[in-house]
């Protein structure tokens, strides 16, 4: 029944009905691998080149995000999808800060709402492997234990030379606060304070800003209209989400919506947060270098349809008034 | 916030019990002293009233002897010289009485100035100190008594002091002092008798006063002690009521949080099947349209067939075997086949979960009935698979166990909460093993719920019962699963709730229900013992 499709997709969940319907529903356009637990899933990407791994949560011995995590080290160009079951907000907080998910589905799924994603995904995955051409296939011929790999720092750009600070755009609705965070960044970073959602908008379109350090009390829905449009118009930002909610649905659509990098929940500690914050600007300047490894921007560039299918009114007015700003920033 | 007020309310409770407390031991020290300050008062009354009558005595005295002294005197002046023996003893007589007028007339000058002035009488060798008079009612009576000795003291005392031989005292000394005695010795009497009779009044208005103001402090002592106990008994009631409304309060959250645990449980497990009916049913939709397009185009085929119209056949049959050749291809038939059987196993399990739901919970059945154990024990770890699923492998050791009368819905708490607590205990492990077993000793049903967790230490062993006992970080649990697993154990079902465990190894929980007791209970026919019919 397989198809000539040369697209691998790898489907993990413990429940064999479950995988017998998913295999049903792509086995058309895909090539489909199935494991029932992590182990199997991971040897199959080391063995195969793999495009996109959609895994349940919820399974005996390794969970999900933690089966992500090692595929992502194993193989980099692989689009990791989750879904999950049961919102165990824990699990959701681990992925968003160590699986680096694409998106997150929750069962139930709808079957259009999959198969949008999952061919996101694929599109996404043909055009980041071109960054990896052959990192998978080297390994499976060389034998490499991948574990040795795993310890391998990704290479990343140096930072600018000294003088030249990078922009960080901290949005904190507490003056005092910002004012605190302000003076404990500013020495590493250019930052440029914001207490509203209107004066993160006018750092944003007058500075290059790399990292975006926000609170999401956004008080009302804007908050994640406002991320989810600058992540359209500035896809090379990084956003660190620093919130007193710890909220499932919150972090589901902050993955979902604007590819937030790691999501802090108040009160935490300074080391934490500046270690997140240099982590996020090696990362924002890798994007500079290598768009490719931008997840979200390579999503805008061949999948705009899905990233579209989450945009609402709001989010379409800041994104003409962000693009207007560009223009006439000039930037 | 509420607790502060609780504090505050107990340190307010504090503060009054003091506070009545000090007004309590007051009254009564109080009264202490005002009977310690009356009884002095009185025993130097008394003192004076003895003074003051030895006054009188020696008054009475010194006053006769003085008599007895002019008497023999002038007898002695009359009788002849010549009868010696009669002189001998009138003479003697007269010394005699000479001597009992100094001494008398001595201690009775002392006893007026002891009452006036204070100091120590000298009575038959004994010394007696008396305090002055100062009361003004009771010095009056003696007021002019005093006046009057002070005047002639000096009359009566130098014919004591100052006279040698009694029968050389001057006649009108001797007369002086008659002159004297007989004058005030009424005075002297009637002085000392009214003195006597005022300070015995007073001592009586005193001892009244004693009285009443001994009967208002205990009275006020009463009231004190009955405000006391009052204020005690409330805020004793308030407090007993605040734990008890908190304690409820617990018990309800432990509730939801066993039924949260419950409904989580069952949205996890229907999760599942639900996702892949779903997602079957919508892939069945997608072929049946190939299908049908299938049905249609061989229809439309059959159709021109049976018209006879052979040209329209060889033009639709080529789009019409490809339809079916993709469909055979593809593999559509048993693939829809294999959904619908899959999608009806998904519905059959999703039925399952609601029948074990109802099992779990009992909600439509009366709350003690006749109930299988290991029915039980697998109902409940169907709730409780998405805890287990991840690390813990159950084995399962029923024996053969007669129905009993219990309350399942507890049981199944009860079993819920350490199934959960095992799941727990391996967590940090990785893997476990739970093990279920089930057997029959004595007339008893007994579960053993086993893991192989880390295990409870055996310095807090003894407190895992203990309501609000936890080792749970705070927000995770109530720590008061167990206490109310024992309750519903002991209390709901007269069994026994014990714990075995080695710190490494694991934990064993026993439960012992007895198959019989409650059995003869439920069989009454009518409530009470003795119905009475008219």
């Amino acid at each position: 029944m397989a198809t000539e499709s040369n697209i691998n997709i790898l489907l993990v969940d413990d429940e064999p009905l479950v995988l017998q319907s998913l295999s049903a529903t792509f086995r058309r356009q895909y090539n489909i691998f199935t494991a029932t637990n992590g182990k199997d899933a991971i040897e199959i990407v080391r063995q195969n080149h793999i495009h996109v791994v959609l895994s349940d949560q919820r399974m005996p011995g390794m969970l999900g995000h933690e089966v992500l995590r090692v595929i992502k080290t194993i193989s980099p160009s692989t689009i990791r999808i989750l879904l999950t079951g049961y919102s165990d907000l824990d699990a959701i907080m681990n992925s968003v800060n160590s699986g680096e998910v694409f998106r997150f589905l929750t069962k139930p799924w709808k079957i259009d709402q999959l198969r949008d994603t999952v061919g996101a995904a694929v599109d996404i995955a043909q055009k980041v492997g071109q960054l990896y051409p052959s990192k998978a296939d080297i390994m499976r011929t060389s034998g490499v234990e991948p574990t040795e790999i795993i310890e391998q720092e990704e290479e990343v750009p140096p930072p600018p030379p000294s003088g030249q600070k990078e922009g960080l755009l901290i949005v904190e609705f507490n003056k005092e606060q910002l004012q605190t965070m302000t003076q404990v960044f500013g020495k590493k970073y250019q930052v440029y304070p914001a207490s509203s959602i209107t004066e993160a908008f006018d750092q944003l379109s007058k500075h290059d800003i790399y990292v975006m350090l926000t609170d999401l009390n956004l008080n009302s829905e804007d908050g994640i209209d406002f991320l989810h449009a600058v992540k359209q118009e500035y896809p090379n930002i990084v956003i660190i989400l620093l919130t007193q909610v710890r909220d499932a649905l919150l972090a589901i659509k902050s993955i979902n919506e604007f590819q937030v990098y790691r999501y802090h929940v108040k009160p935490c500690a300074v080391e934490d947060l500046d270690k997140t914050i240099q982590s996020a600007m090696n990362r924002a300047r890798t994007y500079r270098v290598q768009p490719l490894k931008n997840v979200a921007y390579v999503a805008k560039e061949v999948a705009p349809q899905l990233v579209e299918k989450g945009v609402t009114e709001k989010t379409n007015w800041w994104r003409d008034k962000l693009r207007a700003a560009k223009k006439l920033f000039g930037r | 916030m509420a607790e502060k007020k609780k504090e505050q309310q107990a340190g307010f409770r504090f503060a009054e019990l003091i506070i009545f407390g000090t007004l309590f031991l007051a009254l009564v020290a109080s009264v202490f002293v005002l009977n310690i300050i009356i009884s002095r008062d009185s025993q130097r009354d008394a003192e004076q009233v003895f003074c003051a009558t030895k006054q009188s005595e020696y008054w009475q005295r010194a006053y006769r002897n003085l008599i007895r002294i002019q008497e023999r005197l002038a007898e002695l002046s009359i009788i002849d010289s010549t009868q010696v023996e009669q002189i001998a003893e009138k003479s003697a007589q007269l010394d005699t009485a000479f001597f009992n007028y100094k001494k008398s007339i001595s201690i009775f000058d002392s006893t007026v100035a002891a009452l006036d002035k204070g100091g120590v009488i000298l009575l038959e060798g004994i010394e007696y100190e008396i305090a002055p008079v100062t009361n003004p009612e009771a010095r009056a009576t003696i007021e002019k008594e005093i006046q009057k000795w002070s005047e002639s003291r000096s009359v009566l005392l130098d014919l004591a002091e100052k006279t040698p031989n009694p029968r050389q005292i001057e006649s009108s000394q001797l007369e002086k002092a008659i002159d004297f005695a007989i004058q005030n010795d009424e005075l002297i009497l009637a002085s000392n008798r009214d003195f006597i009779v005022r300070l015995g009044e007073l001592s009586t208005e005193k001892i009244k006063n004693l009285q009443f103001a001994q009967v208002v402090a205990l009275v006020v002592s009463i009231l004190v002690f009955m405000g006391m106990a009052i204020r005690l008994t409330i805020s004793l009631r308030k407090q007993a009521k605040i734990i008890r409304e908190s304690q409820t309060q617990l018990i309800q959250s432990e509730k939801m949080a066993s039924l949260g645990q419950m409904v989580a449980g069952l949205a996890h497990e229907m999760n599942t099947p639900l996702g892949f009916v779903r997602n079957n049913i919508e892939i069945i939709r997608e072929n049946d349209r190939e299908f049908q397009e299938a049905i249609v185009a061989s229809t439309a085929v059959l159709k021109s067939l049976v018209a006879g119209n052979y040209s329209e056949v060889e033009k639709q049959i080529p789009a019409t075997l490809e339809k079916l050749k993709n469909i055979e291809k593809i593999g559509l038939v048993d693939e829809n086949a294999m959904m619908i059987a899959n999608s009806l196993e998904g519905l059959d399990r999703m039925q399952e979960l609601i029948v074990n739901l109802r099992n779990f919970s009992r909600l439509d059945q009366t709350a003690t009935q006749l109930a299988n154990i290991n029915q039980c024990l697998d109902s409940t770890l169907v709730i409780a698979n998405h805890i287990l699923k991840r690390h813990m492998t159950v084995v399962k050791d029923y024996g053969k166990i007669p129905d009993i009368v219990c309350a399942p819905a507890q049981l199944n708490q009860v079993f819920l909460n350490i199934i959960t607590n095992a799941a727990h205990a391996c967590e940090e492990k990785g893997e476990g093993v739970l093990r279920l077993k089930t057997f029959v000793e004595k007339n008893e049903a007994v579960v053993q719920i086993s893991d192989n967790g880390k295990g409870i230490p055996p310095e807090i062993i003894n407190k895992i019962f203990d309501p609000f006992f936890t080792t749970k970080p705070v927000g995770k649990g109530t720590g008061l699963g167990l206490s109310i697993s024992r309750k519903i154990i002991e209390e709901g079902h007269n069994g026994r709730i014990t714990v075995k465990s080695k710190v490494g190894h694991g934990t064993d929980f026993f439960i012992y229900l007895p198959m019989q007791g409650r059995q003869e209970k439920a069989e009454k026919v009518f409530s009470e013992s003795t119905p009475a019919l008219n």
